[in-house]
């Protein structure tokens, strides 16, 4: 029996799952300041990053053959280890957004394929130049200079529009920041959409369906786009809250301030070739615009827990994809990916439960913060910024937080 | 063992901070531009016209690099 369709049908669904989870994870990196100021109604915000998220995933195809390259030696990527590299990647996504830590999905992708790959064809398959110059740095650089810009553009922008009407202020920084969260939402689309577009194009090339060097068929580029935008549709609301109301309390200025921030660093990192996460730059971008106001405006206990699930977000995909790579290997062949497959459906399904427990969603997601899940039904807006608000738990709703009183109303 | 680019470092810093400061900075301007009144009104349309030609001159260099 040629077991060849069923592996292949396995990884490509597997990299659409993870491409659905990429776009919910990632829906905070544009929306969370425009939801927490007010700037747009959640489902509109939501809804509007779905759509440039998938008009994004058409503008450009040039990465798309390049996720984990120049990292993980192209002699030892197989469908097995594409497979489990897609597996770290996307249980990483979903434990994180449990927790409601907003972490990069392209590097937990990266993590699962070099952990599949160092267990696959040992410590000679990871080019470790290529880890530091595409991972490491740009992770330590991007949100410092997020927090410059943004701190920056804070400071200015408040000493300005002080001496503007308060109609003009209101309307015209939502505007802008409603623009430049459209920026961002159509740059995500643009990389992240090819993350899922390069991984089945590769599996399509190992698998013999494509030749070597082939672009993207349409049908997984609109695939992909559609997986990226549902994802983005279906909210990511317990990241939303950590980042627009758990880091610092954000007015209409600094929400301005930060979005215009991490769009314009995204795209220069684009014009340059530099590969940076949005996730890191739209977090430093929000701490960026908190600071600008005063170091005791940002919650720092929130900011660190970020921090450390982004130093362990690399190994602890790669342990996952290492795991998964065994766990197909054990049982060997087209099945194996198939038990393996099936058992990260159940553990998704046993995360999705446990959330639902502790729901986040459109309408509890502007809640005052508190420490991470709503502690009770939704009643209205924060009044105002409360600077220095404690925190209990976080980075969000995780095992930590208080216990809900009840689920939030509809 | 390759490092890290650092043209493309130094290229990316370089835009980020003047792009991302610059255009919220010159958009501000253009909303105070906006808000003038009584003999300095027509002055402040053409400064925050200006202004706002610049941001969009910004939003379309950024669209066009996207598209790549």
């Amino acid at each position: 029996m040629d077991t060849g369709p069923l592996l292949l049908s396995v990884v490509v669904a597997t990299a659409f799952a993870f491409a659905f989870t990429n776009g919910f994870h990632d829906t905070a990196n544009a929306m969370a300041t425009s939801i927490a100021t007010g700037a747009l109604p959640a489902r509109a915000a939501v809804t509007l990053s779905a759509l440039l998220n998938f008009l994004g995933a058409f503008l450009s195809l040039k990465v798309a053959s390049t996720i984990a390259q120049g990292i993980v030696d192209a002699g030892a990527i197989t469908m097995t280890v594409i497979f489990a590299g897609l597996v770290g990647g996307l249980l990483w996504n979903l434990v994180t957004w449990y927790l409601g830590a907003p972490t990069s999905s392209s590097h937990a992708l990266i993590g699962g394929v070099v952990g599949a790959a160092l267990i696959a064809a040992g410590t000679r398959a990871v080019k470790v130049g290529g880890l530091v110059a595409d991972v490491l740095l740009p992770a330590l650089v991007a949100p410092l200079a997020a927090v410059l810009v943004a701190g920056t553009g804070t400071l200015l922008v408040y000493r300005i529009v002080a001496g503007v009407s308060a109609g003009i202020r209101e309307r015209g920084l939502r505007i802008g920041q409603v623009g430049a969260a459209s920026l961002v939402s159509l740059a995500h689309g643009t990389n992240d959409a090819q993350n899922a577009m390069g991984i089945v194009t590769l599996a399509l090339i190992v698998n013999g369906t494509l030749g070597r060097g082939a672009s993207p068929p349409v049908w997984v580029i609109v695939s992909s786009a559609a997986a990226i935008a549902l994802g983005t549709y279906a909210g990511g609301w317990r990241i939303i809250r950590t980042m627009g109301k758990g880091l610092t309390d954000i007015e209409r200025p600094q929400g301005f301030t930060a979005e215009g921030a991490a769009a314009a660093l995204v795209l220069a990192a684009t014009q340059s070739g530099f590969p940076l996460s949005t996730t890191h730059v739209s977090c430093g971008s929000i701490v960026g615009a908190g600071m600008g106001r005063g170091r005791g405006r940002v919650r720092w206990k929130v900011v660190a827990k970020i921090a450390a699930m982004w130093l362990v977000t690399l190994p602890a995909a790669a342990l996952v994809g290492a795991a998964a790579w065994l766990g197909a290997r054990l049982v060997g062949g087209a099945q194996g990916t198939a038990v393996v497959f099936v058992g990260v459906l159940i553990i998704a399904l046993g995360i999705y439960v446990a959330a639902d427990l502790r729901p986040v969603n459109a309408s509890n997601v502007n809640a005052v913060w508190t420490g991470g899940t709503p502690a009770a039904p939704y009643a209205g807006t924060e009044p105002g910024p409360t600077p220095g608000t404690p925190e209990t738990s976080g980075p969000g709703g995780g095992p930590g937080s208080p216990p809900a009183a009840g689920r939030p109303a509809p | 063992m390759s490092g890290p680019d650092p043209e493309a470092l130094w290229r990316f810093l370089a835009a980020g901070l003047a792009c991302g400061t610059g255009l919220v900075t010159v958009y501000a301007l253009g909303l105070l531009g906006l808000s003038a009144t009584g003999r300095r009104r027509p002055l402040g349309l053409l400064a925050a016209g200006m202004c706002f030609l610049a941001v969009a001159a910004g939003v379309a260099a950024g669209l066009y690099v996207l598209a790549g």
